[in-house]
């Protein structure tokens, strides 16, 4: 999932600063399940506005909603209303959802309350670290299902480097080599040979922004 | 509520929001928390909320954690200041 964290509350505030009905919508999705952006999330930012304005005896009216995704504008008729009233609105999703707003309402403000961060699982509660950097040429068949482009601060595809020393990475002491993990695990399937396969330089200039997928086959 | 360790960030929010110059939160010291690891949680929280605060300006102390021992008369309730 994308894992995204709250922008810090000043910043959030400066952006606001003007704007007296600010619709904060949530979403359902990835920020849901990184306790970024979903339902309590928007709530709390709702009530932050709400006291800093009170504070500062300026008027504003909060309207608080969260939508099932919004990557996809399918699921914005819950909100267009709600857009149609505000001055401004406060997107507590991804940066997907945030463009996918814009795109949608061309007339009105919308800006994001949080930082969008990466790619990542769920290590444990609160503890979320990154898995892919959506290359676009995914070479974990080879890898034992671990990237080292999204785990190796270096990014060597044929590792590991020099530095990693008793199964820890030297850029950060406290993870794991990537490379020492794909080690183990290939020992452990006995696929060890996979090693001697030399992985060639990527071909970056393929995966220049913005990327799209087209699927003929199923569009309408 | 039954635990402290159930607080829920918004609902401090709220009490602020009403108008409360200052939320108190007592709870149970941690080493006697029934549940283990509740009033670590509401301490936690708190702390992050404090965060929060004091972006918007606010008091470091706008909210608090109060310890009080469990099984103890309320008449004879003695607060320790944890925070």
């Amino acid at each position: 999932m994308i894992i995204a964290q709250r922008k810090p509350i000043k910043e959030i505030l400066k952006m606001l600063e003007g704007y007296k009905k600010i619709l904060i919508v949530g979403c359902r999705a990835c920020v849901t399940v990184c306790c970024a952006g979903g339902q309590k999330e928007v709530e709390v930012m709702g009530s932050i506005i709400r006291i800093d304005r009170k504070r500062r005896n300026i008027a504003v009216k909060t309207i608080e909603r969260v939508i099932d995704r919004q990557c996809d504008s399918i699921y914005f008729s819950a909100i267009d209303e709600d857009v149609q009233e505000s001055d401004a609105v406060l997107s507590l999703a991804c940066g997907v959802g945030v463009n996918m707003l814009a795109e949608t309402y061309p007339k009105k403000v919308i800006l994001p309350a949080l930082n969008t961060g990466f790619m990542g699982i769920t290590e444990e509660q609160g503890v979320w670290s990154e898995r892919c950097i959506g290359c676009g040429d995914c070479i974990l068949d080879k890898t034992a299902g671990l990237c080292p482009l999204a785990r190796c601060p270096k990014g060597v595809l044929n590792g590991p480097c020099l530095g990693s020393n008793q199964g820890k990475c030297e850029v950060y002491p406290e993870n794991d080599c990537v490379w020492y993990l794909i080690y183990k695990r290939l020992k452990e399937l006995n696929q060890l040979d996979k090693l001697k396969e030399i992985i060639p330089p990527k071909n970056w200039s393929e995966g220049l922004p913005p990327r799209k997928i087209i699927r003929e086959d199923i569009r309408l | 509520m039954s635990c402290t360790g159930k607080i829920d960030n918004l609902t401090l929010l709220h009490a602020l929001e009403e108008g409360a110059e200052q939320v108190f939160v007592f709870g149970c010291p941690e080493e006697e928390c029934h549940n283990l690891t509740g009033s670590k949680k509401a301490r936690t929280r708190i702390e992050y909320l404090k965060k929060i605060l004091m972006e918007l300006g606010m008091r470091e102390d706008s909210v608090k954690f109060v310890a009080v021992p469990r099984v103890i008369s309320p008449k004879r309730y003695k607060i320790y200041h944890v925070s």
